[in-house]
């Protein structure tokens, strides 16, 4: 498994989106026209694009949390509709942008949550459950503070938090929607060394967006660039990530060098000097 | 820091990291107040001899305590249980700590459909709960109808406004009911503000069926209602039915104050107060919750109604009223305190 996600992702899809159109209940407009996408088995694809691109749209809909107004997603081949609710949270775990946090819940009750799909119809943890959820916390390096409720926590170990809950579900594939954003330097790479973690060690299929293109680069074994609604390129990040797709999808100007150690990219802003080359 | 301010901290940390030790002060407060409840009214009795009276038959007090006494603490003790516990659940069902049975209109709802049996059905009084669940249900549904916006969330406001409205429609026809059947129909008073005035083992019999009910569920489903403190997008991805669960939460807690309205009217403001002032001291998890709300709701209700009838003895006052003078201006502080 982990042989196969390391630089040579296997070809078996993990998800595929096929022709999504996508709108927000209550707007009249869809913002993902005609996107498709291909997750393979065991890959970290990262999404980048733009403002209103459609980012966190398509991560939603892979997650089953908007209707689809056409097209089709397909989980591990079957029809993502066709899964009943608790199978699917087995398979699949997500983490909002930004979750509401119920004032007052403990970090380990939080994370406690994340083994619903797994217990009996009364929610009874088993000791191999909390197991997992002991494990989860200790993933994430918040095991300190799972009697702390969570608005007594730091922006950065509450994102950790809900971290926790999604490693605690088990999930094949975790769908993670801008889980950098709102933290601080350290923290976002804090964040994204434990997604690398996670893939290399089990195997877990990894869809996040993003807006940091380095990060981008750095985490992803694959990046797919949003534009208007649709899957503009998808590959690894040294073809994806170049100055014509710079220019044409962000309408930024930037120079980027292909090296061994990774992508060196300069974005050129207002006033730089080699801008009017 | 402050030394002394920093014991004081972690002593109330060490309390929330033992959250079942509330439910064992809540049970004290709760045997306390039977206690208290069941020497003290007209006649006093020594609290040393309350054993005595309850089990020696030649004990002077050994009737009132058995025919007047004990059943009225023991209504106190169901009506705060299942009021307490009702706004408890209907707090998590809307998210919102402002729902109160009361306060949504679910106790008048269940006040209407009891009236329907009491007036019209006069044979048939152990119907009388079942026909308040109807009432409340139907109420509850009409009013996540109402509150209901379009994005599906339920604004705080937009549904404690939904609540007062519905809950003026039923006063106005639970006011008409009983002045047009006035010959048979209970004191509007005392039936809208709630009091266990002459209250006897046969109100307990009758609200037994739908508490133990409630109880079983709310104990069997308390650890799903945690998942539903979660906002709706981050439940359903841990594989909870959102909407069916919190129907069901509903269907509940209309349960819960049917039983205690079918024996003490509308009594307002206890679902408020209790699983609110709980909540700080516990935190919202409910396996820690429900219990100590349930019986600081039960010690709450007897120590009200004790004081109801004692302090302008021979005068009995409805209990309802006392509680409200308690529930209304914490009500008013929620409001200013949760409301933007």
């Amino acid at each position: 498994m982990s042989a196969a996600s390391v630089g040579d992702p296997s070809e078996t899809l993990a998800i595929e989106a096929r022709r999504l159109h996508v709108r927000h209940p209550g707007v009249d407009r869809d913002v993902l026209r005609d996107a498709s996408l291909k997750v393979r088995e065991g890959e970290i694809l990262a999404l980048v694009g733009p403002n209103g691109s459609g980012k966190s749209t398509l991560i939603r809909a892979l997650g089953r949390d908007l209707d689809l107004r056409k097209g089709e997603v397909v989980l591990e081949g079957r029809p993502l509709a066709s899964y009943p609710r608790r199978e699917l949270a087995r398979r699949v775990a997500r983490l909002p942008q930004d979750p509401q946090t119920p004032e007052g819940l403990t970090v380990e009750a939080l994370v406690e949550c994340g083994r619903h799909p797994h217990v009996g119809a009364f929610g009874r943890l088993g000791p191999r459950d909390l197991a997992i959820v002991a494990e989860a916390l200790e993933a994430v390096e918040i095991a300190e503070y799972r009697t702390r409720p969570l608005e007594m926590l730091s922006g950065g170990e509450r994102r950790r938090a809900w971290f926790a809950m999604a490693i605690a579900q088990e999930p094949k594939l975790l769908l993670l929607d801008e889980p950098t954003s709102a933290l601080d330097l350290r923290h976002q790479f804090e964040l994204l060394d434990l997604l690398v973690k996670l893939n290399a060690e089990r195997g877990t299929t990894i869809v996040l967006s993003i807006h940091d293109l380095e990060h981008a680069a750095h985490v992803g074994d694959r990046v797919a660039v949003l534009a208007r609604g649709r899957v503009y390129d998808c590959g690894p990040p040294e073809q994806v990530l170049n100055e014509e797709t710079l220019l044409d999808v962000f309408r930024v100007e930037s120079r980027i060098d292909c090296e061994e150690s990774g992508l060196t990219m300069r974005i050129l802003g207002p006033g730089d000097p080699i801008r009017n080359f | 820091m402050n030394p002394v301010v920093w014991q004081v901290r972690s002593r109330a940390e060490l309390l929330f990291e033992q959250p079942m030790a509330w439910t064992v002060v809540t049970g004290l407060a709760l045997l306390a107040a039977a206690a208290l409840a069941t020497a003290q009214g007209a006649v006093d009795l020594a609290l040393v001899q309350l054993p005595a009276s309850i089990v020696d038959v030649d004990h002077p007090f050994h009737r009132v305590i058995w025919d007047v006494r004990l059943p009225r603490v023991a209504c106190g003790a169901l009506v705060g249980l299942d009021l307490a516990l009702a706004g408890a659940l209907l707090q998590t069902t809307v998210r919102n700590p402002l729902a109160d049975p009361g306060i949504l209109g679910v106790t008048a709802g269940a006040g209407v459909g009891a009236l329907v049996v009491i007036l019209f059905l006069p044979g048939y009084g152990e119907w009388v709960p079942w026909a308040g669940f109807v009432g409340a249900v139907a109420t509850i549904f009409v009013l996540l109808g109402l509150a209901a916006s379009k994005d599906g969330q339920t604004g705080a406001l937009r549904i404690v406004l939904s609540g007062v409205a519905v809950q003026s429609l039923l006063f106005a026809l639970i006011s008409l009911m009983t002045y047009i059947y006035a010959d048979r129909a209970p004191a509007f008073t005392a039936y809208v503000v709630g009091s266990l005035n002459g209250l006897g083992w046969a109100d307990v019999q009758r609200m037994l069926p739908p508490t133990l009910i409630g109880l079983v569920a709310v104990v069997a489903y308390r650890r799903t209602l945690n998942l539903l403190l979660l906002d709706d997008s981050a439940a359903s991805g841990v594989g909870v039915p959102v909407v069916q669960a919190r129907l069901g939460a509903a269907v509940v807690a209309a349960l819960l104050t049917a039983a205690a309205v079918s024996a003490a009217g509308l009594i307002g403001f206890v679902g408020l107060v209790v699983p609110n002032a709980i909540r700080l001291l516990v935190g919202p998890e409910h396996g820690a919750l429900l219990p100590a709300t349930a019986l600081g709701g039960a010690a709450l209700v007897i120590f009200a109604d004790l004081i109801a009838r004692t302090a302008l003895s021979p005068l009995e006052l409805p209990v309802g009223a006392l509680l409200s003078m308690v529930g209304g201006p914490y009500f008013l502080y929620l409001l200013w305190k949760k409301l933007p």
